[in-house]
């Protein structure tokens, strides 16, 4: 059975990602519910990597269609569709960084970046400064020790999974972990001492701007 | 047996302190830490000297949150998909998809004719009377 009578009968929200992917090939609804399944993941990746809502939506639009020109002649070979669509992602925003120079940092915009509910305005807002910072020393890493720290953490990816995207091993990728703590650790130490220094700066700055009595 | 710097780095990365904070970042995407219980599995020096990665990793954990994109951009994209014609196997994609010994050997032919064309146009160019007196020599005189 094929054509719209196949179509009509096929359940996309049960079918796995293997299955859609077939149908996809000559099904757009199929198409459709893939993408459903990873515009979130995919958009946050992005997002996280160029630092601005406009660019990832940009990038976003152009891995799907990219994605949809492909599909035909995708196989999965020991490369699942999840990890070849981040694959695309990772290179569209890899072209991206080189179009706008290497040494370029987009500053994030404002994110979900926020205290714990329980936390004091004081301390919330001590917080929000802290995870600041730290958002801008993470954009500073290399590419892949960023890389490693978003598809752990925003796209909460299991070491195996990110060894597929990234063609490494479980194991290099729990090395690349460790030693992207280990980095970001005495660059979030620099960077904290740096902005403390600047603070007390403009303190003492402010302090002798004052008319002496 | 000797072992080179870098062996013994990958080493030190595959050690317990990469044991504790990856399963550490494990139980932090899954959830709850259960820090304690996780701590207790590492021997005391590995757990001091995570104490600092493992309270980085807890920041990393809350900052790097997923964003939601655009519910509007979403439903766009969506309908622009839909609507998208991909045309199968265009003649560049074609061309693009050849095996490389058959790239290469276009690519020698190409250049091997326009290295004949232009040596054709230079000596048109260089001879007695330009192209038309090279033409009317080797044409028969009507």
């Amino acid at each position: 059975m094929t054509g719209p009578d196949a179509q009509a009968t096929r359940d996309y929200d049960t079918a796995d990602d293997a299955q859609l992917v077939e149908w996809a090939k000559t099904d757009r609804e199929a198409f459709g519910a893939l993408y459903s399944r990873y515009v979130e993941k995919i958009y946050s990746y992005v997002y996280y990597r160029t630092g601005n809502h406009h660019d990832a939506e940009d990038l976003t639009s152009r891995v799907f269609f990219r994605a949809l020109r492909h599909i035909e002649r995708y196989t999965d070979r020991g490369v699942p569709f999840s990890a070849w669509l981040y694959r695309i992602a990772h290179n569209l925003v890899a072209n991206w960084h080189r179009d706008r120079g290497r040494k370029q940092v987009v500053a994030l915009e404002e994110t979900a970046v926020s205290g714990s509910p329980g936390d004091a305005p004081e301390a919330a807002t001590e917080t929000k400064e802290e995870q600041t910072l730290l958002l801008e020393t993470i954009r500073q890493l290399p590419a892949e020790r960023q890389q490693v720290l978003i598809l752990k953490f925003v796209d909460r990816l299991s070491n195996a999974e990110i060894g597929l995207i990234m063609d490494r091993t479980e194991g290099a990728i729990k090395s690349l972990y460790h030693r992207t703590l280990l980095s970001l650790r005495s660059a979030f130490s620099e960077a904290d001492n740096a902005s403390a220094n600047e603070d007390s700066q403009v303190r003492a700055d402010s302090a002798s701007d004052e008319p002496q009595r | 047996m000797r072992f080179s710097p870098l062996s013994r780095l990958r080493a030190q990365d595959r050690g317990p302190l990469a044991d504790l904070v990856d399963a550490h970042a494990t139980a932090l995407t899954r959830g709850t830490p259960g820090f304690e219980a996780l701590l207790e599995q590492y021997d005391r020096v590995t757990a001091t000297e995570a104490g600092d990665l493992l309270s980085l990793a807890e920041l990393v954990s809350r900052t790097l949150v997923p964003v939601k994109p655009d519910e509007r951009f979403v439903r766009a994209l969506a309908d622009d998909l839909r609507a998208a014609s991909v045309p199968s196997f265009s003649i560049v994609d074609r061309i693009r998809h050849l095996p490389r010994t058959q790239l290469a050997a276009a690519g020698i032919g190409g250049a091997a004719t326009l290295t004949v064309t232009a040596g054709v146009v230079w000596i048109a160019w260089r001879s007695e009377g330009g192209l038309m007196g090279l033409l009317r020599r080797w044409m028969p005189a009507a």
